[in-house]
């Protein structure tokens, strides 16, 4: 159920047969790559301290207090859309103990709208430790092959593209933060962005409203946001193929291939459909072809950039199967488009499909995930999805295997090969 | 089949000891469809010896990868796919453990769970085969430094006890696994009596019970699973105290600390209690509500809060603390300095026993959370803990404080990897 107010929407997903309340507030705004260290700098500082428990420490122990209520924030980019997310989860009071609700309500307003600020700029302190943990975390992010490995295809792709841009944020833009420029661009996310928030569990509806509507009544009205969020990859073919050297034992290699003019029933259906047979399972082509079959992985698998129509294939192989690997790859991608598969793949792929909602329904993030795709991407509600999915046929992921360009192949090198 | 209330929540455990001697629990939620169904056998990396034989490091792991060929070529992924099922299965040092999500023919994929479990076929081809996905996992894993410090920090805290090898093995000890010897391990410890099958969600209990009664009835095994693994000797202390560990790629050093604590120090207290008290002991002093971590952070020795971890091993629990950080050296001294203070406070103490039944309680929502707490109760005990909320309030300040006196941390191993370039 939405309540639209003028400064938020409020959604209110009721459901008594969970034990756990979750609250997401969602503040949304077009993704600048200039802003994103600000924007993840806020994420942090904002749950690390607050006017009324300003040193983090009191704040962790009255969560515990809380019954141990649970509360973090979180930075993502979506299409065009970046999010600043601040969430919640608590035992339903039902086992706690009476007006736990409100006061864990409280908890999270608090830090969202109670912050520790004087004189127009967050505390100093807190800031300070805010930077070294996102340096931190972005160094320790750098080691990982894996995500040195995505990084590099996605530049090579698209430098431009948001799906560049860093969700921690850049280490260059720290030093240029102040304390009072962090504060205005607070004042800026709670004056400007979208807000929406997410409310699921065994909630007394009326309760909700009341809490929101006193809680959130200082907000300013705020213009709706609404950008285009799919097909925004540049048109053209890169054709690139980029070696990078590492010093490390094993080498990973990542496809990236373009779709062109998807439309949209490819898009939401037929593409769950031809990634699952691809390589979304252990029950796919390239995991039978590349791995059981010639023994050259242990991890291979196709993901989908529903945002860019980029489909990424990525595998963990030993530098002297470069050429091999690429090669079965474009080969078990080439059967398919040549329909060397069976009737059977697809219904696996819709079962698969129809299994995940259902998986989905069963839980509190699950249903709020499934509502939010709904509502911010306009996908189609959970019955209808089922009855869609069932009308791919052979034909279409035929017609759409052929839709999909070799773009760009990353690979990173592993020289230290015994 | 017994039924028994699991006290404070609102959960149902139904148990049955098979004819076979199979253990089944079965915890229905109707407040889904959704089931989760896990077959485990107590079979892990650190059982790596037969009768004083002892077998290849990683065999329990592979194993488990080779159990999945059928000998009919009915690929399990691809039974499972049929009713948009999830499939998968893993290796710890204590367990392999087989599992399977669907909410569609629920006892047909159950029954399929079973029978290629328990179904074998080992062949010098397919054992082959094998050999390339493994050593791409392995070399995965070399890459990884917390995986290295972890592994590193555990092989230098045991002497002799094969806790201290890594689950997967290493590149030259897989190849001397073969059939014959995955054939040894499977029918020594796959044995009914040694495994249990446990299932939560939307079930109905003695739908279920009857169909894994009557598929388990032609399956009878007249061996009991006996325990011939070597009788390990270990001493208290650890085998290296240091190491440090250079790895490509490391900006920022990773250390752990494993103390190894002698549980012999307290066998007048029940198991379950004694590692909550270690547990509640270690949180207070050096988690992310002590003043410890505080310190540190306003000094800018560390960002992220310590959690640890707790393993039992034989006569020994060993706590691991896990940082990333450059200030590695005073993180240690500091670490020692806040263990060796050992007061605490009641109210930080009566506060813990809050969080750990609060999180009892909330993890009774996920059909996933309570089937693994299930079989980890199972691998530790032999049976599913039902009274763990009342166990939890009973935990008393002066059992703690008795305890805290009595703890001896002295024998730890420290690893630290840190990065082999010499400018940063």
């Amino acid at each position: 159920m939405k309540y639209e107010y003028d400064n938020l929407n409020l959604h209110i997903l009721k459901n008594k047969k969970f034990k756990k309340n979750i609250v997401s507030i969602e503040f949304k705004r077009k993704a600048k790559k200039e802003e994103m260290t600000l924007r993840n700098l806020l994420s942090i500082v904002l749950v690390r301290s607050c006017r009324k428990y300003p040193k983090e420490r009191d704040l962790l122990i009255k969560s515990e207090e809380l019954y141990d209520v649970a509360y973090n924030s979180r930075i993502r980019v979506l299409g065009w859309d970046s999010f600043l997310t601040l969430s919640l989860t608590f035992l339903s009071p039902k086992y706690t103990e009476k007006n736990m609700f409100f006061k864990s309500m409280s908890f999270l307003t608090e830090l969202l709208l109670s912050p520790n600020v004087k004189n127009g700029a967050f505390d100093e302190e807190i800031v300070n430790q805010a930077k070294a943990e996102l340096k931190e975390e972005l160094l320790l992010a750098n080691e990982q092959p894996y995500y040195l490995a995505m990084k590099g295809l996605l530049e090579n792709i698209d430098s431009s593209a948001p799906f560049t841009y860093s969700d921690m944020g850049y280490i260059e833009d720290l030093d240029n933060i102040t304390p009072t420029k962090l504060y205005d661009y607070y004042v800026s996310v709670l004056d400007s962005d979208s807000l929406d928030i997410f409310i699921c569990g065994d909630v007394d509806v009326l309760s909700v409203k009341k809490v929101i509507k006193e809680k959130f009544s200082k907000l300013n009205k705020r213009k709706k946001y609404n950008e285009n969020v799919y097909h925004i990859n540049k048109k053209t073919i890169e054709d690139n193929y980029i070696v990078k050297e590492i010093d490390n034992n094993q080498s990973i290699m990542n496809i990236g291939f373009k779709a062109l003019n998807l439309n949209d029933f490819e898009l939401r259906y037929v593409w769950y459909v031809y990634n699952y047979i691809l390589g979304g399972s252990a029950n796919s082509k390239l995991f039978r072809d590349v791995r059981e079959k010639e023994s050259l992985c242990y991890d291979i698998h196709s993901s989908m950039e529903n945002f860019f129509d980029l489909m990424i294939i990525s595998t963990g192989i030993n530098a002297i199967n470069e050429k091999k690997a690429k090669e079965l790859i474009l080969k078990s991608m080439d059967e398919i488009s040549k329909g060397h598969f069976l009737e059977k793949d697809i219904k696996d792929a819709i079962n698969s499909y129809i299994y995940d909602i259902k998986a989905n329904l069963g839980t509190p993030y699950g249903i709020v995930n499934l509502y939010r795709q709904k509502y911010y991407f306009n996908s189609d509600n959970y019955l209808l999805k089922i009855k869609n999915i069932k009308k791919v046929d052979k034909n279409m992921v035929i017609d759409l295997s052929k839709k999909f360009k070799l773009d760009t192949i990353y690979f990173l090198k592993g020289v230290n090969d015994d | 089949m017994t039924s028994k209330k699991v006290k404070g929540t609102d959960l149902t455990l139904y148990y049955l000891k098979l004819e076979n001697g199979l253990n089944l629990y079965l915890v229905p939620n109707n407040t889904t469809k959704n089931v989760f169904a896990t077959f485990t056998v107590r079979f892990g990396s650190s059982n790596s010896s037969i009768n004083n034989i002892n077998y290849p490091l990683g065999i329990a792991h592979f194993l488990e990868h080779k159990l999945f060929e059928q000998k009919n070529g009915i690929d399990p992924f691809m039974y499972f796919a049929k009713t948009g099922s999830k499939a998968n299965a893993f290796t710890t040092k204590n367990q392999t453990t087989y599992l399977v999500s669907t909410s569609k023919n629920v006892n047909k994929n159950i029954k399929f769970l079973l029978d290629y479990v328990q179904d074998p076929y080992f062949t010098k081809e397919n054992v082959e085969k094998e050999m390339g996905i493994i050593a791409e996992e392995i070399k995965r894993n070399l890459d990884i430094p917390l995986i290295r410090v972890n592994e590193v920090a555990m092989r230098n805290t045991f002497v002799n006890h094969p806790y201290r090898y890594p689950v997967i093995g290493n590149l030259e000890s897989i190849k001397d696994i073969n059939e014959k010897k995955l054939y040894d391990c499977y029918n020594n410890f796959y044995k009914p009596s040694n495994m249990a099958l446990i299932v939560t969600g939307g079930i109905d209990v003695s739908k279920i019970k009857n169909a894994i009664v009557n598929n388990q009835k032609i399956k009878n095994s007249n061996y009991l699973f006996t325990n011939c693994s070597k009788v390990c000797i270990e001493p208290l202390t650890v085998l290296n105290s240091y190491e440090e560990v250079l790895m490509p790629n490391v900006t920022i050093p990773k250390v752990k600390v494993n103390y190894k604590i002698s549980i012999k120090d307290f066998e007048n207290i029940s198991f379950v209690d004694l590692y909550n008290y270690i547990y509640i002991y270690f949180k207070i002093k050096i988690g992310y509500t002590s003043t410890f971590y505080e310190n540190l952070k306003r000094n800018n020795l560390i960002s992220e809060p310590i959690f640890p971890v707790i393993e039992h091993v034989d006569d020994f629990l060993i706590v691991g603390l896990l940082s990333e950080t450059k200030e590695y050296n005073k993180i240690i001294e500091l670490l020692d300095k806040e263990l060796v203070n050992k007061k605490i406070a009641v109210v930080d103490f009566n506060r813990n026993k809050k969080v750990l039944i609060s999180n009892e309680i909330l993890m009774t929502e996920s059909i996933y959370s309570i089937n693994y707490s299930m079989i980890d109760d199972f691998i530790e005990y032999g049976e599913v803990i039902i009274n763990k909320i009342s166990k939890i309030r009973a935990l008393s300040f002066d059992k703690m404080s008795y305890i805290i006196n009595n703890l001896n941390i002295e024998n730890k191993s420290i690893c630290v990897v840190k990065g082999d370039n010499l400018d940063l």
